[in-house]
């Protein structure tokens, strides 16, 4: 309609295009008539574009067209303008895709110029230069900004040349790594062997020699390698690891480890086989069976990974029971999540001290947030004093900020928390916990005075 | 399919959309002169241009007047050609005119393709670029080598528009053939988005996978956006919006850097955008059949069957990440039917609209953090995130109201195993703000609250690194006790934006007038994160003390561009693990 219907008004355009829900798409068209009218004038163009109901972002084609119309006027001028309308950050993409028809077969006349323009009016604009010559010519880019030394401006230039570089061309980058200044080359290196890694394993593995020499952190590639192809086939990068690593106890853990997430999906029987060889790679200090529990948990299946927790000890499966309780809780069943904690195991009370009360603390938390009402109605079924007193002690702080329960129902809530007062200090409670089941003697403990408040 | 297939599909492809759309305006210049067709002179849908178009009265016409335009641009010489080109100038909508210009320009390249790249040269800038496609969509399929070899001879932008022809029309080649043509053309780096889109095309009955290909190809997402959007929503026609959990928690890992767009809140707010009605209908009431249902239609997923309890979690997931961009994008049509949201998600569907409200309307977002307390409007994390948007857009109101108002009261001044708490985290957002708009009165008022050295020192950094000279020009003004951490605070955003002498220069003096020591190792720190390379080779030209300082910093933060001899000499001068007593 748009197409053909040109004696239709704007607004009427607009209103069928409102009645088949796609405003967004006539505004841009209509836009995009507007520009070509006025590309006999630029500036007027431009200025269309830039104040017209489309993201700027969205019309980089136009903005383009406009551009080089304007160029042949303005000569690099034009740069300026282009700066001003994506000043950001975020648009420093999109500003190197703009400029790009401007600049790149005259890049060192762009570096020339915009080197001599003042920092307060440059903006983006030596970022997306930057962008454009490492796509373009990539060698000619850290010569020009090489030459630019004079301004702080040029490490932070490196860097971008380096990394587009990396990202656009990884062979060509890897090819020449002498050229890449080494402020940058580490994080080139990181983005060049992430995708070629992915597409093709044994590619990586025949440069990994080699750029490990410009690199003290030996490890860092090579971990990349098999973590991008354990993406396509876990158990080729397992045994890759094992093998590179060999008997490198170091080295081993932190390849298999990068390896591990995707075993646990391919080969679930393997993943638990070595698991007990490995840290886990969410929390360190725990064993690796709690990533399988977490693996499969973010899968979202529930039901294997509650099936899984006899596996773990006492630390790994604190924190794999309450990662499952808070499921529980999201997935409408608090109470599957109380009975879950019914034998939450502790932790070791050297490493931290968490328990049954931290537990349920962020149970009835996240319960209270979801449905307070439903929470208050439950109660006097929670046949725990415990358990009745922490959910009480919830249930008021939250009516502090959300007051949605009745008076009636707080004076309520306020005499069962009196019949077993409880601390609000989840520290402490954890301790006196510990404390009756005789794990610990409080008394002989010697905490802090915020505690003993 | 062969290629020869394929560019007759592409041919006649192209000639459809000639003939639904463009030829209407193309025939009356052409074959259209002949038919009586009636005239008028219509307002323009923009600024009252006028303009004479052909009325669209004559539909029932339009098959004839297909055929004869198929029949005109086939029989036609290039001088006919060059007259129909010559028209099609007159064409105001750019759509129609490039794709009459692209059908021209085929028809011109099956004559004689140098002749029609040469003509290319000749005809205006918008103009070109169709035309180079219409060119090279017929000579790529003629001649593969030929095009190759002429194209290399365009401009970048003008090769990657070839290179995207040869892929497109050429489908017969391989994936390495594809790469040296792209490395050939000079774009290396389509070259890989190819290989990874056609990885994301082969899985195109598994979008899950597609996904995964798309997330772990190493290659910048923000450019596959629209390939991230078409499978997901591709995900969702097949299994509903509850498959969205199978594209972001397995994925939910992938760190965010600051200050990057994390890609699928990018696609979920176009997948809200694209479809409000049926998103909003999901979140008020889930999903319309079970999961198990809808993976049913889809063997090749290998999905294990789904229990009620994990359908639920996922549904929660779905519905939460949906309700996020949902409230962004609609907070108006959000707040006033939160009665109608499950209760589960209605504070952070007050926390999510609350927030992109205050953009437009900050004192209707005041009286609703009031009114909509029920709800959850008025919990700290809502508070938090309002707060926090506010303060960019109008710090001095922003700071006004959390210093005034009495819902800061309730929120938390203590939270077990978390500084700053809630409410000191709240305050601190309005003083950063404040200090960037008037960092005197910031720095007087902070100097009255009860955390005055933090919010002091929280001042001058956060003014240091957006404004190094007012933060140099108002740093008199900080109590004594916070002076040397503020001193080195603007010391090390000196290092960080490249003026390392400068910044040395200021802790000298610090340390000559103050006759106080500061913390060197932190300066360089600073320096070692803005150029590591120049701070090794300048440890040489350092002063002892400074010299282990600096060797000291080096040594703290994990730097791999080191090679092993600098990180040999680095701690030779001061080595972490085995530390001077």
């Amino acid at each position: 309609m748009l197409s053909t219907r040109e004696d239709l008004s704007t607004s009427i355009l607009l209103d069928v295009a409102r009645r088949l829900e796609l405003e967004e798409f006539a505004w841009h068209q209509i836009s995009e008539i507007q520009t070509l009218r006025l590309l006999e004038k630029p500036s007027a163009a431009w200025d269309a574009l830039v104040n017209d109901q489309v993201e700027d972002t969205k019309q980089i084609d136009l903005f383009q067209l406009v551009a080089s119309a304007w160029k042949e006027h303005a000569g690099f001028e034009i740069l300026l303008r282009a700066a001003s309308a994506f000043p950001n950050e975020k648009d420093r993409t999109a500003l190197s895709k703009v400029i790009e028809t401007l600049v790149g077969s005259e890049l060192s006349e762009a570096f020339h110029y915009v080197r001599n323009v003042s920092k307060d009016e440059r903006g983006e604009l030596p970022s997306a230069l930057a962008m454009v010559a490492a796509r373009v010519e990539p060698e000619l880019a850290l010569k020009e900004i090489a030459a630019w030394s004079d301004d702080p401006v040029h490490v932070h230039l490196q860097r971008i040349a380096s990394a587009t570089w990396a990202q656009t061309d990884p062979r060509g980058m890897l090819n020449k790594l002498e050229l890449v200044p080494q402020v940058a080359r580490a994080r080139a290196l990181e983005l060049a062997f992430k995708h070629l890694a992915y597409v093709s394993p044994t590619e990586a593995i025949n440069n990994l020699e080699r750029a490990n020499e410009f690199l003290s952190a030996k490890s860092m590639l090579p971990a990349i390698i098999v973590k991008q192809w354990s993406h396509k086939d876990p158990e080729a990068a397992l045994d890759w690891s094992i093998s590179y690593a060999g008997s490198n106890s170091d080295l081993r853990q932190h390849l298999v480890g990068s390896v591990f997430r995707n075993l646990v999906v391919s080969d679930l029987d393997r993943a638990i086989k070595i698991s007990g060889e490995i840290f886990s790679t969410y929390f360190r200090g725990l064993e690796a069976s709690y990533d399988v529990v977490k693996v499969l948990a973010q899968m979202g299946k529930i039901e294997d990974a509650m099936a899984h927790l006899p596996l773990l000890d006492n630390n790994a499966g604190h924190f794999a029971t309450s990662d499952l309780g808070r499921m529980l809780v999201r997935a409408g069943e608090p109470y599957a999540a109380i009975e879950l904690g019914a034998n939450i195991p502790t932790p070791d009370r050297s490493l931290i001290i968490l328990g049954p009360a931290t537990y349920f603390n962020s149970i009835f938390e996240l319960w209270a947030r979801r449905d307070p009402q439903q929470l208050f109605d439950s109660l006097q079924s929670l046949t725990s004093p415990l358990l009745r007193s922490m959910a009480a002690q919830t249930i008021l702080d939250h009516q502090k900020s959300r007051p949605i329960l009745s008076k009636e129902s707080i004076t309520d809530v306020e005499a069962l928390l009196s019949e077993y007062p409880i601390t609000e200090n989840l520290h402490l409670l954890e301790l006196q916990l510990q404390d009756e089941k005789g794990l610990i003697d409080l008394d002989q403990l010697v905490l802090p005075a915020d505690m003993m408040e | 399919m062969s290629f020869k297939s394929h560019v007759y599909s592409a041919w006649l492809g192209e000639l459809c959309l000639i003939v639904l759309i463009g030829m209407f305006v193309l025939l009356p210049l052409n074959v259209l002169a002949e038919v009586d067709t009636a005239q008028t002179t219509q307002s323009s849908p923009l600024e009252g241009e006028q303009k004479t178009i052909s009325l669209l009265g004559d539909h029932a016409n339009l098959f004839t007047l297909n055929e004869q335009f198929f029949e005109t641009l086939t029989r036609a010489n290039k001088d006919e050609l060059l007259e129909m080109l010559e028209d099609s100038r007159d064409m105001l909508l750019r759509s129609v005119k490039d794709e009459g210009i692209f059908a021209i320009a085929s028809r011109f390249a099956e004559i004689d393709p140098q002749d029609a790249l040469a003509k290319s040269l000749q005809i205006a800038k918008q103009e070109r670029e169709p035309f180079l496609n219409g060119i090279f969509s017929e000579w790529c399929a003629s001649n593969l080598d030929e095009a190759i070899a002429a194209a290399t001879k365009l401009n970048r932008n003008e090769r990657l528009s070839v290179l995207k022809v040869i892929v497109n029309v050429r489908d017969d080649l391989t994936e390495a053939q594809l790469n040296t043509i792209a490395n050939r053309l000079g774009h290396p780096d389509y070259a890989s988005h190819i290989e990874s889109q056609s990885k994301a095309i082969e899985f195109a009955e598994d979008p899950i996978t597609a996904w995964s290909v798309l997330v772990h190809d190493g290659l910048d997402d923000m450019s596959q956006i629209d390939t991230f959007v078409l499978v997901a929503e591709a995900l969702i026609e097949t299994q509903g919006f509850d498959a969205l959990f199978q594209l972001h928690e397995p994925f939910s890992n992938v760190v965010r850097r600051v200050g990057e767009t994390h890609i699928f809140d990018v696609v979920l707010r176009e997948l809200v955008e694209n479809d409000p009605q049926d998103t909003w209908e999901y979140i008020k009431n889930g999903p319309s059949q079970p999961l198990n249902q809808s993976f049913a239609n889809v063997p090749a997923q290998g999905q294990n069957a789904v229990s009620p309890r994990e359908q639920a979690y996922m549904t929660d997931r779905a519905q939460h990440l949906l309700l996020r961009f949902w409230a962004e994008a609609y907070p108006d049509t959000v707040l006033a039917e939160i009665e109608q949201i499950p209760h589960k998600l209605q504070p952070e569907a007050c926390e999510h609209a609350l927030t992109a409200l205050v953009n437009t309307d900050p004192e209707r977002t005041i009286e609703l953090i009031r009114s909509l307390s029920p709800y959850g409007a008025s919990y700290d994390a809502t508070l938090r995130k309002i707060v926090k948007r506010w303060s960019t857009l109008d710090p001095s109101a922003a700071f006004d109201w959390v210093l005034s108002a009495a819902e800061m009261d309730n929120v938390a001044s203590y939270n077990p195993g978390r500084h700053p708490s809630d409410k000191l985290y709240i305050i601190t957002t309005v003083f950063r703000s404040l200090s960037l708009e008037d960092p005197k009165r910031a720095l007087q008022v902070a100097a009255l609250q009860e955390d005055s050295e933090y919010l002091e020192g929280a001042i001058i950094n956060e003014l240091a690194r957006a404004d190094i000279e007012s933060a140099i020009e108002v740093l008199p003004l900080v109590s004594q006790n916070v002076r040397k951490r503020a001193t080195e605070s603007v010391a090390e955003a000196l290092a960080e934006s490249g003026e390392v002498e400068r910044g040395m220069e200021f802790l000298h003096q610090y340390e000559d007038t103050s006759g106080e020591e500061v913390d060197w190792v932190w300066f360089f720190r600073s320096w070692a994160v803005f150029n590591f390379v120049d701070l090794f080779e300048r440890l040489d030209k350092l002063e002892p003390i400074l010299r282990t300082a600096a060797a000291k910093a080096l040594g703290y933060i994990r730097l791999p561009g080191f090679t092993q001899e600098q990180l040999d000499y680095i701690r030779s001068i001061y080595d972490w693990d085995n530390r001077p007593i």
